[in-house]
């Protein structure tokens, strides 16, 4: 059981941690923190963002809009100040560094903003950070993308991977339908085998708790080398190794999201010299055959939110216009053959709004590959 | 019947209006599709365009040596092409249906334009593209006409039926109904009736949303309130006392960017191709958004009106179809105002 503490404690953390991040480059900040010994309530917490420039871009603009201070000249270490709580109002400041994926070749459009801190604090720096959607933007994870990168991590870390709970939403039938419950297990199984129980209950997975064990042939080491609970958000809490949390599972988070975006990117009409580049998502299975499965995907599309709507057709085809008010992006969709939907930008389509809206249907409607649509 | 009824039927005519334009356009590129494609890949050199310029000759019936704009004109090989004409509706009165026979005629020529050298084809069909819902009537009124006046229906005049159908997919579908066509090939797919996959046609055409024919203005502002506004409001300034995005829109640019997104300038262009959409429909779509307060009127000598963007709750379609019609209301309703005040005070001619 990590230790946990005192309350007149949290404040020295604190303030060592920001110490730690005032120190010397963006390597010596990354070895500071993996050797630091993190006491409860406080976690490493980390969230890998994407932006067409950098994320360090986009958070170096906070700095000159002075939202955001920065604490060391050598490294991509930041502090926010600001006032939380609705009752018991409080100024918290939450220092934070920004890392790269150097050593995973990845572009420095893809980087994680990293703290150790308490939830109520990441919340407010989230919350910060959300302001700059969609210069800066959060890698959402299908439940494909979760369930083949948590199976990676055991190749790539050469750990043993158990996982110790997790939270999903599961189908039930009620009065109204088809409903999903949510769901939070605690266990202490082998990664496969939670997968496979996953998957028979039609599980959607929104975070998975996993233990990373060192092996030695077939013996495997009782105490966890590090535990990290990953959530489809693309965050991640860690514990124990923050190198082994952030050079496996973080960068698998930013591998895929950097695919994801890069792929959904330069899309709309504008950006691509009004050289058409629609995207299909392709059902596994033919869906669109039935008309009622038609006027459910109109009906989600129709409450999609932050957003506005125009319907053409609702039966026996589906033909919608949405537009993206978080961003003013535009997109048309048809569903036109049985196992397909046709997305086509418009003008404008961000990266960032691709993403939001094949994660709404994947979730809400079901998952499918997205590919090019020519 | 009462008011609210009223305002559900003319509603529903609005909109049926529109889904007509939505479908003519989809049927025109279909068909099109089904000329210029040998099923698998675009044939060498085959090509089309809508509302192209095209010139009768001398000997024309109806008139000759003139310039005439078909919906569709698609060159299937340097030896044979197709004009047509798309007719999603038809009136209900049959006295009214002599014009369209009329410009079938008209077509069924020897006409100018074509991509050849010397812009002539040897062979070639003029064919009326109707909905499979009045095919049979307008072949029977075709026939009569005929027996009538031999000379009125031309030789290489053809009616195609068309539909669209759901089966395990969506389908144009199409059938020759009447006449011969001149290609052997694609005379024996029309008549035994070809299913073109609606999938396929949105691949190669899906950004064409338009045709050489105004649409119905509701579809018109739907497709700027969704798409080009957002885009151009994202580059300026949300206003809190407006509760709107002040948008600068120049017609000219506009209207540019729409018919190279979403008209003309995605087919091939050339001398004869036509533009579309145009700049007075866009224009008029703008006057339309101030008279729903949805914006000012430009500067005089100046195209650029002030619209004042924001989001709508419900469908952007059906919320201007619905200040569509209350526009129209409002505007009759002043029309009789006017003439009830005219006969209250009748002009009166007296001498100076």
């Amino acid at each position: 059981m990590k230790r946990r503490l005192e309350e007149s404690d949290a404040p020295k953390f604190r303030s060592y941690f920001r110490a730690l991040l005032q120190r010397g480059d963006n390597a010596a900040v990354f070895n500071a923190v993996d050797s630091l010994d993190v006491a409860r309530p406080f976690w490493v917490r980390i969230r890998v963002l994407y932006s067409e420039t950098s994320p360090a871009q986009v958070v170096e603009k906070l700095v000159e809009k002075r939202k955001l201070v920065r604490i060391n000249d050598r490294a991509l270490s930041f502090s926010y100040t600001c006032t939380i709580g609705q009752e018991n109002r409080r100024e918290i400041e939450v220092p934070f560094f920004i890392a790269s994926f150097d050593q995973q070749q990845l572009k420095e459009s893809v980087q994680a903003v990293v703290s150790v801190c308490q939830r109520d604090e990441w919340n407010a720096l989230k919350r910060l950070l959300r302001t700059e959607y969609p210069r800066l933007v959060p890698i959402l994870l299908s439940q494909r993308e979760l369930v083949n990168g948590a199976k990676r991590l055991r190749l790539s870390t050469g750990h043993a991977i158990r996982v110790r709970d997790l939270s999903a939403r599961e189908p039930i039938e009620s009065p109204l339908g088809q409903t999903r419950k949510s769901v939070r297990e605690w266990t202490d199984e082998d990664l496969d085998k939670v997968l496979l129980a996953v998957q028979d209950r039609h599980q959607l997975i929104t975070s998975l708790n996993l233990e990373f064990f060192p092996i030695l042939g077939e013996r495997r080491h009782v105490v966890p080398k590090a535990t990290c609970k990953i959530r489809k958000t693309g965050e991640i809490e860690a514990d124990g190794s923050f190198a082994l949390a952030f050079q496996a599972v973080a960068a698998e988070v930013a591998r895929v999201g950097y695919k994801k975006l890069s792929f959904y990117s330069g899309r709309g009409l504008r950006q691509s010299q009004y050289r058409p580049l629609p995207l299909e998502i392709n059902f596994p299975l033919p869906v669109f055959d039935d008309v009622e499965v038609v006027r459910s995907l109109v009906q989600l599309l129709v409450q999609y939110p932050h957003s506005m709507h125009a319907v053409h057709h609702g039966n026996p085809y589906a033909h919608v216009k949405l537009t993206d008010m978080t961003d003013l992006s535009g997109f048309e969709i048809w569903a036109v053959s049985p196992s397909r939907l046709a997305l086509l930008p418009g003008l404008r389509a961000s990266a960032a709004a691709f993403e939001r809206l094949v994660d709404y249907v994947f979730e809400h409607f079901r998952e499918g590959d997205v590919a090019n649509y020519e | 019947m009462s008011q609210t009824m009223n305002r559900q039927n003319d509603l529903s005519v609005l909109l049926n209006e529109i889904e007509d334009y939505n479908q003519t356009v989809k049927a025109i590129l279909a068909f099109a599709a089904f000329v210029v494609h040998d099923a698998v890949t675009r044939r060498a050199g085959a090509k089309f365009g809508f509302g192209r310029r095209m010139e009768t000759s001398a000997e024309n019936r109806i008139q000759p040596s003139t310039e005439v704009t078909p919906d569709l004109v698609a060159q299937k090989s340097p030896a044979y092409g197709i004009v047509a004409e798309a007719k999603k509706r038809l009136e209900r009165d049959t006295a009214r249906w002599e014009r369209h026979v009329d410009q079938l005629r008209k077509y069924d020529d020897n006409l100018i334009g074509w991509w050849t050298e010397d812009e002539t084809i040897p062979n070639s069909n003029t064919v009326l593209l109707i909905h499979q819902s009045r095919s049979r009537p307008f072949v029977k009124y075709l026939e009569s006409t005929k027996n009538y006046d031999p000379e009125a229906v031309g030789a290489r005049s053809c009616v195609v039926e068309f539909n669209c159908s759901e089966e395990t997919a969506t389908y144009y579908n199409y059938r020759l109904e009447y006449g011969q066509l001149d290609d052997d090939e694609l005379a024996e797919r029309l008549t035994d009736g070809v299913p073109v996959p609606l999938d396929k046609v949105l691949r190669s055409f899906g950004y064409v949303r338009y045709y050489d024919s105004e649409p119905p203005l509701p579809l018109l502002l739907t497709n700027l309130w969704s798409d080009i506004l957002p885009a151009m409001a994202a580059d300026s300034q949300y206003e809190d006392h407006l509760k709107a995005y002040r948008i600068e829109a120049s017609v000219e640019k506009v209207t540019s960017e729409l018919q190279r997104a979403y008209g003309s300038q995605i087919l091939s262009k050339d001398a004869r191709s036509v533009e579309f959409p145009k700049h007075s429909w866009v224009r008029k779509a703008f006057e339309r958004l101030v008279a729903y307060k949805l914006g000012n009127l430009p500067p005089e000598g100046s195209d650029v009106f002030e619209l004042h963007y924001r989001r709508f709750r419900k469908d952007i379609l059906q919320r201007f179809v619905e200040l569509e019609h209350d526009w129209i209301a409002s505007q009759s309703k002043q029309k009789k105002r006017i003439i009830k005040e005219e006969s209250l005070f009748p002009k009166l001619d007296l001498p100076l």
